[in-house]
């Protein structure tokens, strides 16, 4: 398979041949079954890697990880309480004021929920390369030391040259709720949650911790309630909800 | 294939596709606690349960997202068929001098096998296309990877500070590259023939 037989199958997939060129390569795919056979690959590898790499993958993997952490300890937790059968009275006793003391300090934590157990934790990662001066450089490296007005001035930078860059934008909210400039933040996050990119539900969900942040219980409710299923915090969401 | 009737449990390849956490939270529920039971009978425990039902139901999704998968069957038999097939070669690899497992005598539904067999096959292609990736050269790979994350190619080629069109092309050069390392592979040549 040469050069332009391969740039011919992208071209192809691509939708930009001539209905001639389409017509003609289709014909040649019929009698041909080596070539085929080459096409059938170059098209299911396009298929893997596009799915592979995608972020809707991730979010199926993010739900099947919570659902095990729920599921699959649900089933210890019962395996525990038919021990508790066999105990005797006193230690019944016992039990329950360990569980009283262990209640009580696990309900006392519950209802000081904060912005900072959903909050972002993770690095950003904008450059494959290091030593790269760019602004994605500069941006990332500030935004992973916690230096957000840093990060802010690089990300309004590339936000210069490419205003539709959404994972940046997205960034510069959670670096505006950072620096608890929130009515910047809300602003990013509406115009993200009303769009169509990979951050629409994220940025939703990010809103709502903006207020939880700065304590507008009330608003930050009314948001997770509006979060969809299909929105990869919507389980987190629905936990922080119960907690409010 | 066959022109079967759709089984009434597609619904919960659908929740898999949708990313439906109630209904695939019904697969926990439901269908999990006994693959949980048969590894634990047969020398594992719940944690490496967990792997197992985690990898079978990326498999299913991914084989339902990238070619499409209708069932013809009850979803747990099929869902445990793929779980046992896994657990079966997590043991034979920690163990290759041979394996016993201990299991009531029934008869699997050949349409249950016949599914689980699709299924193991579309798996091996996916895997023979993450091990030729793994094989590329560095430039190639992360190329790739960016033009499959990113989507949009202009980003990629600014990130690169690559032309547009040199991405592009670049992109469909090592796919090309990749194509004929699979051709190439022992592995596709058993596939193919399966």
């Amino acid at each position: 398979m040469d050069e332009k037989t391969i740039l011919l199958f992208d071209d192809y997939l691509q939708g930009a041949l001539s209905p001639e060129a389409k017509e003609n390569l289709e014909s040649r795919l019929e009698s041909d079954p080596a070539l085929k056979d080459a096409f059938t690959i170059f098209r299911d590898l396009n298929g893997h890697l596009s799915h592979r790499f995608s972020d809707e993958r991730a979010h199926f993997k993010d739900t099947l990880e919570t659902l095990a952490d729920t599921h699959l300890e649900t089933t210890k937790t019962k395996k525990k309480e038919v021990k508790v059968i066999a105990f005797k009275p006193l230690r019944y006793l016992v039990a329950a004021c360990v569980v009283l003391v262990f209640g009580t300090i696990f309900w006392s934590q519950m209802q000081d929920v904060s912005y900072d157990d959903y909050s972002f934790k993770g690095s950003i990662d904008l450059v494959e390369r290091s030593g790269d001066e760019s602004a994605f450089a500069k941006a990332e490296k500030a935004f992973n030391n916690k230096l957000y007005h840093e990060a802010i001035v690089s990300f309004d930078t590339i936000l210069t040259n490419d205003p539709d860059n959404t994972q940046v934008l997205y960034y510069k909210g959670i670096a505006s709720v950072e620096i608890e400039d929130y009515a910047e933040a809300t602003e990013i996050f509406t115009v993200l949650s009303q769009g169509n990119s990979v951050f629409k539900y994220k940025a939703q969900w990010y809103n709502a911790l903006s207020f939880l942040k700065q304590g507008d219980t009330d608003q930050c409710k009314q948001i997770l309630q509006a979060l969809p299923q299909e929105a990869a915090n919507y389980i987190e969401a629905q936990e922080l909800l119960k907690k409010l | 294939m066959g022109d079967y009737e759709v089984h009434a449990d597609q619904k919960y390849v659908k929740a898999l596709l949708t990313n439906d956490t109630k209904l695939i939270a019904e697969i926990y529920s439901r269908f999990a606690p006994k693959v949980v039971g048969y590894i634990q009978k047969n020398s594992g425990d719940e944690s490496a349960a967990r792997d197992i039902i985690q990898e079978a139901l990326i498999t299913i999704y991914d084989q339902a997202k990238t070619k499409g998968l209708t069932l013809s069957c009850p979803f747990d038999a099929y869902f445990f068929l793929i779980c046992k097939r896994k657990w079966f070669n997590v043991l034979k690899k920690n163990k290759p001098e041979g394996v016993t497992i201990q299991e009531e005598i029934t008869s699997i539904d050949a349409n249950v096998q016949q599914q689980a067999d699709q299924t193991a096959l579309h798996e091996g292609r996916a895997s023979l296309f993450n091990q030729v990736l793994e094989q590329m050269g560095d430039a190639c790979k992360k190329l790739l990877k960016l033009s499959f994350s990113i989507k949009s190619m202009e980003e990629v080629a600014k990130k690169l500070e690559v032309s547009y069109a040199y991405a592009r092309k670049k992109k469909s050069l090592c796919i090309g590259k990749l194509t004929k390392m699979v051709q190439g592979s022992a592995q596709y040549q058993t596939l193919k023939n399966l």
